[in-house]
């Protein structure tokens, strides 16, 4: 443990070494390397917290509820603290983020000891192993400090680098149990996004399965409570409802359609306008439909679950950024045990590197060069999309055959003879 | 006949105004006037300005009771109609031309009232029941009535600026200063052309029978640098200001250049510049009249005129002095057609011309469409400073970044925009109002900076790669002299008391270039495509989960797709081997071995599994 720790000072060192370099590059030279869909974010908030406070209505780039302007704007950019606000949620979310791991392989690597007996005779191999939870602390903080999205929407000091801190607490209050804490922290990232209401579900299946008594009021109620709470404050500070319909109705409605990594952008530019309303209700019910399935099939793993709606969202949102990738990325070290069942990890990865090398190529082209037109961009994203979508079905199967394998053995045969596992 | 305006809803209701001329001019009553005038100006720079007047006003007890009472006199009987109604539209034939022309320092006085292409400005009555949609009303009668695209006037580009405008007209103070009446619009892309013409010239009592109006052909207009139509009406007061009455005003100026084709003399006659001499004067006006400005031209000593004018009258004073040679048509045509020629004693020398002392100039800095930013120089020439007021309406697809709006400063005295106003909305385009100080002696630069949205396909115009138009700023400001004034009186009713510059302080509004923007544009040839490929990487996710949340694993046997040799191993081969397969001493002494052999059979499985992935 205390090794651990010490590699994580080490990384975070490191981190910082990265993250002050890039940053002091890009505060240089910010015009020519235009860091695509993300740069402008920020200024898009900054204005529209300026618009806000001249009392106009805030429209592009919303997103932002008037608590965040409040707070992260008036307080920080007042201050002129962006930069060590930034720095220091992306420690925290990293301090959190390991403590995710931390919270969760252990009780795990307790309850597979615990069960082994349950296991098949030959599933002794998959069962997880004591040595693998402190190299598991470093490598979830190593793939957010490291990864290129998180570095990038960092170094453009994006919004999203605080909500990424609230969702990974939330995480941490999850899976330590404290269902009050965990249900407010909700409340606070649904009022940010909307997006996150969806975590109450694996929350919930957490509480029922490790508390017992009142567990589906005290989450339930206490994230009802605080998402009031916050809408009520807002509604003070705004000084009407009307910011409803700028924030929540402009996450859903889409009316932006400046490029960005999502799906969203380059289909409703491209929608015929009678069909507009049905394909917006039926993208955006994408990130929420294969909540109910899904809770049904993991409601033994709620954290697997929770990482799984935590990516559908990043995908399916309507203004996806690079950190929302990050985020679940992060998390993905948890599931190392699944990694030999992964059937596709080489193909996403390569997708993965492409997409996110030819993306800011293909923007500069169309954008700046003039040489490349929209599909060029559009056909990147869709590909990156594509490959966020294999590595969390990919995952998921992984999970379920490992489950198999657990219980029925490692052998592929049947009565003898070679066989193989099909889904019936 | 105004009972059967009353009658007429919508576009009826403008007609209805052409009925009235016409009825009114069939009487000849003695309240109402109509005259034509003409103003010639040579320019420093051998261009010729020409500006056409022709002002028709009606009084009577009704239309003064109207007035007064601010009641509804023209537009049936709930529109309550009052004031200004104005329409320039303004065209350039070669663009870089004019916009170079006017809008540079060469220009030797303001162009007043006079945007790039297409503008309306209304004040509505107080007793309006729907001020927007008596304006929506109104723009659509308009738009049939002069045959522009005015109907592309909706809410999404109309203002209603505080600072910039206020009534030209009569009107009280409290009305006044409330810009909550006050609409304006500009559309940038809207060209002025012989359809708006020949309904405009419609409007005059003499038609294109008689008169001036016989010189407005379409081919030397349409060829000119600068080109502009206006319709002006507003209430107005005569003499002493006892008998309100009904002004409407068209006015038509044009800048053409004429040391092109006269080797260098800037010779013009009126047939040069219209292409006919003038054979009549229109009977129902109270008087036809041409005027020469000229204020540079002392004792006929730069050009002669021929014939010579009736008289030469000097208007105004000190800075604001102008002499101007006036012609009687009517009186001339008894002998003779009337064909006013200048010949120049010697050919035109090009040179610096002093600038204006307010000058303006905008244009987009910035590279890529991805953001850029509209950047305004203003200078101030004078020995005075002056309070600035810039209007600038912003199509809602660019985005302003107000954080970063700036202005600098060349020297160093303080300088801020303390007031930028602004709202912004998805249905409705940025108004931006910055109320500065100009020192005197100063250059000031004001940027906004802004982002280039993607909109939809359908939004686009045709020919989308060709940019959007961004409708000219204004500046308003009040000159401390009336040097480079062309009027500044509200009061007069001829273009000749309108040219007797009043010295002292000179509101101006300046008019900046329109200006072009190339926004992204999405592949319009596939949409069919975008939609399809879009809609399969989101239905992706759905298979897979499906199968994950329905289907559970099982071992199948692969016998079907065996082959003979596999179906040998699989049934044949256990019947020998069964007796050391049954061994358990054995297994656990291979363990080693078969753990190798179990990564094997996952990799067998992995692979399987993928067959079965493409079959699903």
């Amino acid at each position: 443990m205390v090794s651990s720790f010490i590699w994580l000072m080490h990384l975070l060192n490191e981190d910082c070494a990265v993250w002050t370099l890039l940053a002091a590059l890009l505060e240089k030279t910010t015009q020519p390397l235009k860091l695509v869909y993300l740069l402008n974010k920020r200024k898009y908030e900054q204005n529209d917290f300026l618009i806000y406070s001249l009392g106009g209505h805030s429209y592009f780039g919303a997103e932002k509820t008037p608590l965040t302007f409040l707070l992260i704007f008036s307080l920080i950019d007042y201050w002129d603290l962006s930069l060590p606000a930034v720095f220091l949620a992306e420690i925290l979310t990293v301090v959190l983020l390991a403590s995710v791991y931390y919270c969760f392989d252990k009780p795990e690597l307790v309850r597979q000891k615990g069960a082994v007996t349950q296991y098949a005779s030959d599933a002794s191999e998959l069962v997880l192993k004591a040595a693998s939870l402190n190299e598991g602390v470093l490598y979830v903080a190593a793939a957010y400090l490291f990864c290129p999205y998180t570095v990038a929407s960092c170094v453009a000091k994006t919004t999203t680098v605080f909500a990424n801190m609230i969702l990974a607490a939330a995480f941490v209050a999850m899976l330590n149990g404290y269902s009050m804490v965990f249900g407010c922290l909700i409340g606070l990232a649904t009022y940010q996004s909307f997006y996150p209401v969806c975590l109450l579900v694996p929350g919930v299946l957490h509480f029922i399965q490790q508390l017992s008594g009142k567990v589906l009021v005290r989450p339930i109620g206490a994230f009802l409570g605080s998402f009031i709470l916050l809408l009520l404050i807002s509604a003070e500070i705004a000084g009407s409802w009307e910011f409803i319909e700028a924030t929540y109705g402009f996450i859903l409605a889409a009316p932006d359609l400046t490029p960005n990594i999502g799906l969203f952008w380059y289909f409703f530019t491209e929608m015929f306008e009678h069909f507009r309303l049905f394909f917006l209700a039926t993208f955006q019910i994408n990130a929420f439909v294969y909540v109910l399935p899904l809770s049904i099939r993991l409601r033994d793993d709620p954290m697997l679950l929770g990482t799984a709606l935590l990516a559908f969202t990043a995908i399916f949102r309507s203004y996806p950024s690079l950190g929302d990738v990050g985020l679940y990325l992060a998390l993905l070290p948890c599931w190392k045990h699944l990694y030999p069942f992964m059937r596709q990890t080489f193909i996403v990865g390569c997708m993965f590197v492409a997409t996110s090398v030819l993306g800011p190529i293909m923007y500069n082209l169309w954008i700046f060069n003039g040489s490349a037109n929209a599909n060029f961009y559009f056909a990147v994203t869709l590909a990156f999309n594509t490959a966020q979508i294999f590595l969390v079905t990919d995952l998921l199967f992984a999970h379920v055959k490992r489950e198999y394998h657990l219980f029925a053995g490692t052998k592929m045969e049947l009565d003898g003879c070679a066989a193989r596992l099909t889904l019936e | 006949m105004a009972d059967i305006a009353m009658d007429l809803p919508g576009v009826g209701r403008c007609l209805g105004v052409i009925a009235l001329l016409f009825s009114q001019y069939v009487g000849v009553s003695s309240e109402n006037n109509f005259r034509e005038e003409l103003l010639i100006r040579p320019l420093p720079s051998g261009h010729i300005y020409t500006h056409a007047e022709f002002t028709t006003s009606w009084a009577d007890d009704g239309i003064a009771q109207s007035i007064e009472e601010y009641q509804d006199f023209v537009f049936g009987y709930y529109e309550k109609f009052i004031s200004l109604l104005e329409a320039p539209q303004i065209q350039q034939s070669h663009p870089h031309g004019v916009k170079e022309y006017w809008s540079s320092r060469s220009c030797p006085f303001h162009p007043t009232n006079m945007g790039w292409n297409g503008q309306l400005k209304i004040r509505l009555h107080k007793e309006a029941l729907n001020l927007d949609q008596t304006w929506q009303d109104l723009v659509n009668a308009l738009s049939g009535l002069i045959c522009a695209s005015l109907n592309f006037i909706d809410t999404t580009n109309t203002v209603s600026p505080e600072l910039s405008y206020r009534p030209q007209g009569l009107a009280e103070e409290w009305y006044s200063t409330n810009s909550s009446y006050m609409r304006y619009a500009a559309l940038p892309r809207e060209n002025v052309c012989t359809e708006n013409l020949t309904p405009w010239k419609k409007l005059l009592p003499c038609d294109t029978k008689s008169g001036l109006s016989t010189l407005l052909h379409p081919a030397p207009l349409y060829t000119a640098h600068y080109h502009s139509l206006s319709l002006h009406l507003r209430p107005a007061c005569q003499d002493e200001c006892e008998i309100p009455h009904l002004e409407l005003v068209q006015a038509l100026s044009l800048v053409q250049d004429t040391t092109r084709n006269m080797e260098g003399h800037q010779d013009w006659s009126i047939k040069s510049l219209f292409s006919a001499p003038l054979l009549s004067s229109c009977p129902l006006s109270d008087f036809t009249k041409v005027y020469v400005d000229v204020t540079e031209n002392e004792e006929m000593r730069k050009f002669s005129l021929d014939p010579m004018p009736d008289s030469i009258e000097e208007l105004g004073s000190d800075v604001g002095l102008r002499r101007l040679a006036i012609y009687d048509v009517r009186k001339a045509l008894k002998e003779d057609l009337f064909n006013l020629k200048a010949h120049y004693h010697n050919s035109h020398i090009y040179g610096r011309i002093p600038s204006p002392p307010l000058h303006v100039s905008r244009f987009i800095t910035g590279y890529g469409q991805e953001g850029g930013s509209i950047t305004v120089k203003l200078s101030n020439q004078g020995s005075k400073s002056l309070s600035v007021v810039y209007l600038e309406v912003v199509p809602w697809y660019l985005r302003l970044y107000l954080h970063t709006s700036h202005a600098a400063h060349n020297s160093n005295s303080t300088f801020q925009v303390p007031n930028i106003a602004a709202t912004s909305d998805v249905a409705s385009n940025w108004l931006c109002v910055a109320n500065m100080r100009q020192p005197k002696s100063s250059n000031t630069k004001l940027s906004l900076e802004f982002s280039r949205a993607l909109l939809k396909w359908l939004e686009y115009p045709p020919d989308a790669n060709h940019g959007f138009y961004i409708p000219a700023a204004t500046v308003s400001a009040v000159l401390p002299t009336a040097r480079n004034i062309s009027t500044n009186t509200l009061h007069t009713n001829t273009l000749k008391e309108k040219l007797t510059l009043s010295s002292g302080p000179s509101f101006v509004t300046i008019h900046t270039e329109t200006l072009l923007v190339s926004l992204p544009t999405p592949d319009f040839s596939m949409p069919y495509n975008v939609i399809c490929l879009a809609c399969t990487v989101v239905a992706l996710a759905f298979g897979p989960i499906h199968n994950i949340t329905t289907k559970s694993y099982y071992l199948n046997n692969i016998i079907q797709k065996a082959s003979s040799l596999n179906v040998y191993k699989c049934y044949i081969k256990p019947l020998y081997g069964r007796g050391n397969r049954n061994d358990n001493n054995n297994i656990e002494n291979d363990l080693s071995e078969r753990v190798e052999h179990e990564e094997e059979t996952i990799n067998k499985d992995e692979k399987e599994n993928e067959e079965i992935e493409d079959e699903d």
